[in-house]
C-alpha cells in the first residue's frame, strides 16, 4: 500500500467518488492527483470506475421501452389540472373563448325574453328605464348576475364607484339605512352608462340604480315634476321601485321590501361624505 | 358618450367576463409551466422508472407529483433552477409510493465505505466488472431493479438524482432536505453497493468464468 503525501491507496479510492464528480475539498482532489501520478494500481483502479460509472449512467437512462415514452404525459398533463381539456393550451383557450360566447347569447337572449315577457304582461305602464331596472334585479336576486366589484365594504363601494364612474354620483346607502352592500358594477342603457350597487335589507334582495340627472328623459313627462321634490313609487307583481333625482343624479332602489324601507334607503342615498 | 362594449351592454355579459379573464390567466400559467416541464419530461420518466419499485406506478406518481407542483407554481421564482423545484415534487412522490416497502435509510460511517471499498467484491469477478463492464451491463435490465431495491430508499435517490438528474451535490442535499455530507457518503455507498451487487450477478450468472481472458 501506497503512501504518497497525506493519502494512502485505501484512502485515495475511498474519495473516488467526490473525485468522480468534481466534488468536495480541492485539498482531496489535489492529494488524490498527486497519489494518481505516482500509483499506477490506482490509477489503473479509477480508470476502471470510470468505465463503470460511464456503463452504469448510461444503462440508468434508459428504460426496457427504449425511446418510447413509458408515460401517457396529456394524460398526465389533463388530470394533473394542467391542461383543462385539449393538450394544447390554445386550442383549450378557443373553446373556452367560443363556450363563454354561447354563454354570453343564451344571456343575452334570456335578458330579451325577460324583457318581452315584462312589456307583454301587467308591466305595460312602466317606463323602460324601469323595466330595466327590474329586469337587472331580477338577474341579481336569482344570482344569475354578479357585480363586477364585490365587497361587504360601503367605503370599499363608494371608492369602486368614484373610481369607476364616468359622470358625478354620491355615496351609497349604508348599514344605517338597513342596507347591506354587497357590490356594485356598471351597465349601459341606450348607450348610457348606469351605475349599480347591489345588497340587501332584512335579507331581501336590493338594488339600487344611478344614473345623471340629464337622463330624466327615460321617465315620462308627468312624473319628472314630482320626482324633484319626493320619492315617487312604482309597484309590479314582483317588486317595489321607489325613484327620484338627488342631488345630480337620478337614482332607482328596486326590491321586495317595505315601502318605508325602501324609501329609506332611497333618501340615504348621498348622505355620506366620500371617503378619500 | 362612451363606446359600448359587450361588457357593459349586456349585464350578464359582467360575471362571464370575469370567468373569460380567470381563464386566460389559468392558460397562461398552463402555458410556462408545459414550457418548463417539457425539456424534461423524459428525465422524469426515467427516475421514477428506477426510483419506484413497482413500474406501473409510474404515469400515477407523475401524475401525482405534477399536480401537486402545478398546485404551487405560483410560488416557484421565474428563473430560478425548475429542475430542482419540480424534483422534490417528484421525489417526494416517489418516496410515498414506495413507503410500503420502504427500508430506513442506513446512517453514513466513513469507516464503512472504506471497509466497501473493493475488497469485498471477489476479486476475479471485480477485474471482469473493472474490464469489460459494457458486456456486462448488457445485461443491466435483468439486474438492476434488483439492485436498485436492494438500496435503502434514499440512497437509491441519490444515486438517481445524480445519475439521471445530474444534479450537483448541493442541489441533491435541498432536494432530499439532507445534509450535503450524507449526499457524498451515500452515494459513494451507493455505488459501492451497485457494484458489489453486478460483480455478484456477474458471478452467479456466469458471465466471466474463471480461465477465461477478461
Amino acid at each position: 500500500m501506497k503512501n504518497v503525501g497525506n493519502m494512502d491507496c485505501k484512502q485515495v479510492r475511498s474519495h473516488w467518488s467526490i473525485f468522480h464528480d468534481s466534488e468536495g475539498d480541492a485539498e482531496i482532489h489535489f492529494g488524490i492527483e498527486q497519489h494518481l501520478e505516482c500509483c499506477e494500481q490506482c490509477r489503473k483502479w479509477f480508470d476502471g470506475q470510470e468505465r463503470i460509472e460511464r456503463s452504469l449512467t448510461t444503462a440508468l437512462n434508459q428504460s426496457d421501452s427504449g425511446n418510447e415514452s413509458l408515460v401517457n404525459w396529456d394524460q398526465v398533463l389533463t388530470e394533473s389540472g394542467v391542461v383543462l381539456s385539449k393538450p394544447s393550451p390554445k386550442i383549450g383557450r378557443r373553446v373556452s373563448r367560443s363556450l363563454i360566447t354561447l354563454v354570453a347569447i343564451a344571456a343575452s337572449l334570456l335578458v330579451f325574453i325577460s324583457f318581452w315577457v315584462l312589456q307583454s304582461g301587467s308591466n305595460e305602464n312602466i317606463p323602460s328605464l324601469l323595466q330595466e331596472s327590474i329586469a337587472v334585479h331580477r338577474f341579481v336576486a336569482t344570482g344569475s348576475l354578479r357585480p363586477d366589484f364585490e365587497s361587504t365594504s360601503d367605503i370599499e363601494v363608494d371608492r369602486y364607484l368614484v373610481r369607476r364612474v364616468s359622470f358625478p354620483v354620491r355615496c351609497p346607502p349604508r348599514k344605517d339605512s338597513g342596507f347591506e352592500v354587497n357590490g356594485a358594477g356598471m351597465y349601459q342603457l341606450d348607450g348610457q352608462a348606469v351605475a349599480y350597487v347591489v345588497g340587501s335589507v332584512d335579507s331581501q334582495p336590493i338594488s339600487v340604480f344611478v344614473l345623471p340627472k340629464d337622463q330624466l328623459e327615460l321617465i315620462p313627462n308627468e312624473k319628472r315634476p314630482k320626482m324633484e321634490r319626493q320619492a315617487q313609487f312604482q309597484t309590479t307583481p314582483e317588486w317595489l321601485i321607489a325613484y327620484a333625482v338627488i342631488d345630480n343624479n337620478l337614482v332607482l332602489v328596486v326590491g321586495n321590501a317595505t315601502q318605508a324601507k325602501l324609501e329609506k334607503v332611497l333618501s340615504s342615498y348621498g348622505t355620506y361624505p366620500h371617503e378619500s | 358618450m362612451r363606446a359600448k362594449s359587450d361588457r357593459e351592454s349586456n349585464p350578464s355579459l359582467i360575471h362571464l367576463s370575469q370567468t373569460f379573464f380567470l381563464t386566460d390567466i389559468d392558460h397562461e400559467k398552463a402555458e410556462r409551466f408545459v414550457a418548463h416541464l417539457q425539456p424534461i419530461q423524459r428525465q422524469l420518466e426515467l427516475f421514477c422508472f428506477r426510483a419506484l419499485n413497482r413500474r406501473e406506478d409510474v404515469q400515477d406518481t407523475l401524475q401525482a407529483a405534477i399536480a401537486n407542483a402545478y398546485r404551487d407554481f405560483d410560488l416557484y421564482a421565474e428563473g430560478t433552477n425548475f429542475r430542482a423545484w419540480i424534483y422534490r415534487y417528484v421525489t417526494f412522490e416517489s418516496l410515498n409510493r414506495n413507503r410500503a416497502n420502504q427500508k430506513l435509510a442506513v446512517p453514513f460511517d466513513q469507516r464503512e465505505l472504506n471497509e466497501l471499498a473493493s475488497h469485498h467484491i471477489d476479486h476475479f469477478h471485480w477485474e471482469s466488472l473493472m474490464d469489460s463492464p459494457r458486456e456486462l451491463l448488457d445485461h443491466f435490465d435483468e439486474c438492476v431493479a434488483h439492485q436498485l431495491v436492494m438500496l435503502d430508499e434514499t440512497s437509491r435517490r441519490v444515486l438517481l438524482l445524480r445519475a439521471i438528474g445530474e444534479f450537483k451535490y448541493r442541489e441533491i442535499a435541498e432536494i432530499l432536505d439532507i445534509p450535503i455530507g450524507t449526499v457524498m457518503g451515500l452515494l459513494a455507498r451507493a455505488r459501492v453497493e451497485l457494484r458489489q451487487g453486478l460483480a455478484s450477478f456477474i458471478q452467479q450468472n456466469g458471465f466471466a468464468k474463471r480461465g477465461d481472458t477478461a
